[in-house]
């Protein structure tokens, strides 16, 4: 049974489908990784990027790197956050996040402002990573890593 | 992945920099480095009315974070 048409409609008008991988080739390796491209900001200052998609990570990560440079106030006392490999020391920050596919959902990218972790040490992770919270309670994520597309459809509570 | 600032470089452009941060703009790689920090302040001072694409390029490494 198909839904009623303006559920369809709908349904077409707030999803963004888009190539999401960001490749990289070398001999006869190859390295690919599903990534959003957003723009980070804070108080005006911000630039454009692009952030791991990770359904695994409970919560959304930034590296130190960008925290400095964009100069957001991490907060709290250290807490553990676990790897797979080992725990890892993190606080807390808020950065504005608007996706670059945005303009698909009608007007303006929505900017948001998300709650994120900021690991203590510069290498504890190597992205930037989009995780379940608060993200996928936006989006209902699709990832085809045959086609290498990205299908976001906008959650409206 | 295309976006503001052009096409993505070709991966085998992109394997050259692989494990490192890159700034893209209209297709090519403008700046590099191994710490994001260092990539951003370069691009304000070279750069600074452009919007590159400033990322990690994925390396091969093993990861389960």
């Amino acid at each position: 049974m198909s839904p009623p048409a303006e559920r369809r409609e709908g349904r077409r008008r707030h999803a963004a489908h888009f190539y999401g991988y960001t490749r990289a080739k070398w001999g006869n390796v190859e390295d690919k990784l599903p990534m959003i491209p957003v723009v980070l900001s804070w108080q005006g200052r911000g630039f454009r990027t692009r952030m791991l998609l990770d359904t695994g990570a409970t919560s959304t990560f930034l590296i130190p790197d960008i925290a400095e440079y964009l100069g957001l106030p991490v907060t709290g006392e250290p807490t553990e956050a676990h790897g797979a490999g080992r725990a890892f020391l993190v606080r807390d920050a808020e950065v504005e996040l608007q996706l670059e596919v945005g303009h698909e959902f009608g007007g303006q990218a929505e900017i948001h402002r998300v709650a994120v972790k900021v690991p203590t040490e510069a290498d504890a992770i190597p992205f930037p990573v989009l995780g379940r919270k608060p993200f996928f309670g936006w989006y209902e994520v699709v990832i085809r890593e045959q086609s290498e597309e990205i299908v976001l459809r906008r959650v409206y509570h | 992945m295309t976006s503001e600032s052009g096409a993505d470089p070709t991966p085998e452009i992109l394997g050259e920099y692989r494990g490192k941060w890159v700034a893209v703009l209209h297709g090519v790689v403008v700046a590099s480095g191994g710490r994001a920090i260092e990539v951003l302040r370069a691009m304000d001072r070279d750069h600074p009315n452009e919007k590159p694409q400033i990322y990690r390029v994925p390396s091969g490494e093993v990861m389960l974070l």
